[in-house]
């Protein structure tokens, strides 16, 4: 099977999240089928592995999600570096969801020797509505947002994907500990990034100096499509610059004051 | 100004927090409080700080405060003091907050202090909310029409608790338990569903009716006697469940044959008291000591039910049967 080519692909880069559209989504995480995206660690729902080695993969679950994967860079190069890992990919748009679905099967098809590629896969959804249909609570270690529709206009901030009651949600599926990362070529949106994740009592900032040299932190700077591009063509600056941050979901600071206040009879 | 006699409708219903003889009836354009036990009703004037109003376009909701001497009233007309499209509104259990949850998916926070209030936006959801609930144990309940439930504390609501999912259907209506510790849900799927809210597990699901004639819920009740009233959309019975805290289900309910006419049969035959009413129940509501109030489309409107050895009876109230013209406002 030989990789798809992008010509065949081609879509408006621009779609609306708060549309109606005709996606595919499970009642309930419990009632997700992940066999379909990941064979080789879920059986059929319903169905159990009868040897041992094969029934502790399906304990597995997914833990790393890119939100709007794009065309799957990321994806690769998560399967390289963290190949014991279960790591989704969602994207809205139907013909890159589609061209990455079919780069997935073409590179495990090539590589089946070897086994890889197993661990990732992409479905097309809608993170801002519906991530509480695939994921349960604190399922996630990692949560990326590479690149993201900077959505220019004032009317269109709504359909930014970090907004302070996204990040509630968020805050939710990603377990106490969990990394959230971020990188962009357009300063406007880092500045409003930072300021919403700053502001937002359950994330903290992790500085950029103490993640140098850190492996993901390199995958999100130089392995997807987009900041391919921004490298050749200079981004939105023309500087070719990308503006990256990393925050840390954190306990409930207003509970733990809750704690520590003694309560007034 | 000409202004034809429209029939002013009772639209909801809500019961006193503390005082069992009062109920609040909202029309399509006027409040009135009604005495129980005096029979006589009197006006609510809206008291804006500008001026006093009579007159408030269509009212969407209303609640009490907790101490049940005051009401926040939600119009069209963003004119009152709370100029929100809103869809339900209730009070913090301190009295100082009230919550509005609007069409546009947000939960808004009016906090009043003495004269000023500030606003802040809690919660936004991209769909439109159809219900709301703040439970006593300070968990905040919100619902959409995706079928989503979403259950945050409160005041800190970007922390969220659980996301309750498994409904087919939008979500349209909400009831806690009197301890807050269990969640209550009905939805256009027809099923009404019993969740833990602390870790959005499904503890129970019912559906009533057969699957090939699915009913929509319209709106559902928590009393404070383990009983949950449910009515649907189009149907003229409203019924009563009883909820077991030990198999965290709904049992029967002992029913009086003379009372109790099972509608349709279900697979489980579950035999619960089906109130039966002249006409299309709209909304259901128990007061502190478990009186039923429900009310429909048509005449006689507003009828009350006590719960007496072991079933809810109907008890006379035909002088909430009025129906207004607007004509009389003036």
């Amino acid at each position: 099977m030989s990789l798809p080519q992008k010509r065949f692909f081609r879509q408006r880069a621009h779609s609306n999240p708060l549309a109606d559209h005709s996606l595919e989504f499970p009642s309930c995480p419990s009632k997700m089928d992940w066999s379909e995206h990941f064979p080789l660690f879920f059986t059929k729902l319903g169905e159990r592995f009868n040897d041992e080695e094969n029934s502790m993969k399906t304990k597995k679950k997914v833990e790393f999600a890119d939100v709007g994967c794009g065309y799957g860079g990321l994806l690769v190069g998560l399967a390289d570096t963290f190949p014991e890992v279960l790591s989704l990919g969602l994207e809205l748009r139907a013909k890159v969801a589609d061209y990455a679905h079919k780069k997935i099967l073409a590179l495990r098809e090539q590589n089946k020797s070897t086994g890889k590629y197993q661990n990732i896969s992409i479905v097309r959804a809608n993170a801002m509505k519906y991530l509480p249909y695939f994921f349960e609570k604190g399922q996630l270690k990692k949560i990326f947002f590479l690149f993201p529709d900077p959505h220019f206009k004032k009317s269109k901030h709504k359909w930014r994907i970090i907004s302070p009651h996204l990040l509630s949600d968020y805050a939710y599926f990603l377990a106490v500990g969990g990394l959230l990362y971020t990188v962009t070529d357009v300063a406007e949106l880092y500045e409003w990034e930072i300021k919403h994740l700053s502001e937002h009592p359950l994330f903290m900032r992790i500085s950029n100096e103490s993640l140098k040299g850190d492996a993901t932190v390199d995958l999100i700077l130089n392995s997807s499509e987009e900041s391919k591009k921004v490298t050749r063509q200079g981004g939105d600056n023309k500087m070719g610059e990308k503006y990256w941050a990393v925050f840390q979901r954190v306990e409930d600071p207003f509970i733990k004051l809750e704690k520590n206040t003694p309560s007034e009879v | 100004m000409t202004v034809s006699p429209q029939k002013n409708l009772p639209q909801f219903l809500i019961t006193h927090p503390t005082d069992l003889s009062k109920l609040l009836v909202g029309y399509s354009c006027l409040l009135r409080e009604f005495n129980l036990s005096s029979f006589n009703y009197k006006e609510i004037v809206a008291q804006t700080f500008k001026q006093d109003k009579r007159n408030f376009g269509l009212l969407v909701c209303a609640c009490y405060s907790n101490s049940g001497d005051q009401v926040a009233i939600v119009n069209n007309l963003k004119e009152l003091v709370l100029p929100r499209s809103g869809v339900k509104v209730c009070f913090s259990k301190d009295n100082k907050s009230i919550l509005v949850a609007d069409k546009a998916g947000h939960v808004i926070n009016y906090c009043i202090e003495k004269t000023e209030i500030t606003q802040k936006i809690l919660v936004d959801t991209l769909s439109t909310i159809t219900d709301m609930y703040l439970s006593v144990s300070n968990y905040l309940a919100v619902c959409d029409r995706e079928g989503r439930i979403r259950v945050s504390f409160f005041p800190n609501a970007y922390h969220i608790l659980s996301y309750c999912i498994g409904h087919e259907g939008a979500v349209t209506c909400l009831s806690f338990t009197s301890s807050g510790l269990r969640l209550f849900s009905g939805s256009n799927d027809g099923t009404v569903k019993l969740w833990d809210p602390t870790n959005g597990k499904e503890l129970f699901s019912l559906e009533p009716f057969s699957t090939v004639h699915k009913h929509k819920v319209c709106d559902l009740q928590c009393s404070a006697s383990q009983h949950v009233c449910v009515c649907y959309e189009g149907l003229s019975v409203a019924e009563v469940y009883k909820y077991s805290l030990t198999t965290e289900g709904l049992e029967t309910l002992v029913c009086n044959m003379f009372m109790c006419v099972t509608l349709i049969l279900n697979i489980f035959q579950l035999h619960v008291q089906s109130i039966n009413t002249n006409s299309e129940v709209l909304q259901t509501v128990f007061d502190v000591e478990n009186t039923l109030y429900i009310l429909e489309r048509c005449p006689p409107y507003i009828t009350s039910y006590q719960f007496l050895e072991g079933f809810f009876s109907e008890s006379s109230s035909e002088y909430l049967a009025t129906d207004c013209y607007l004509s009389d406002l003036q």
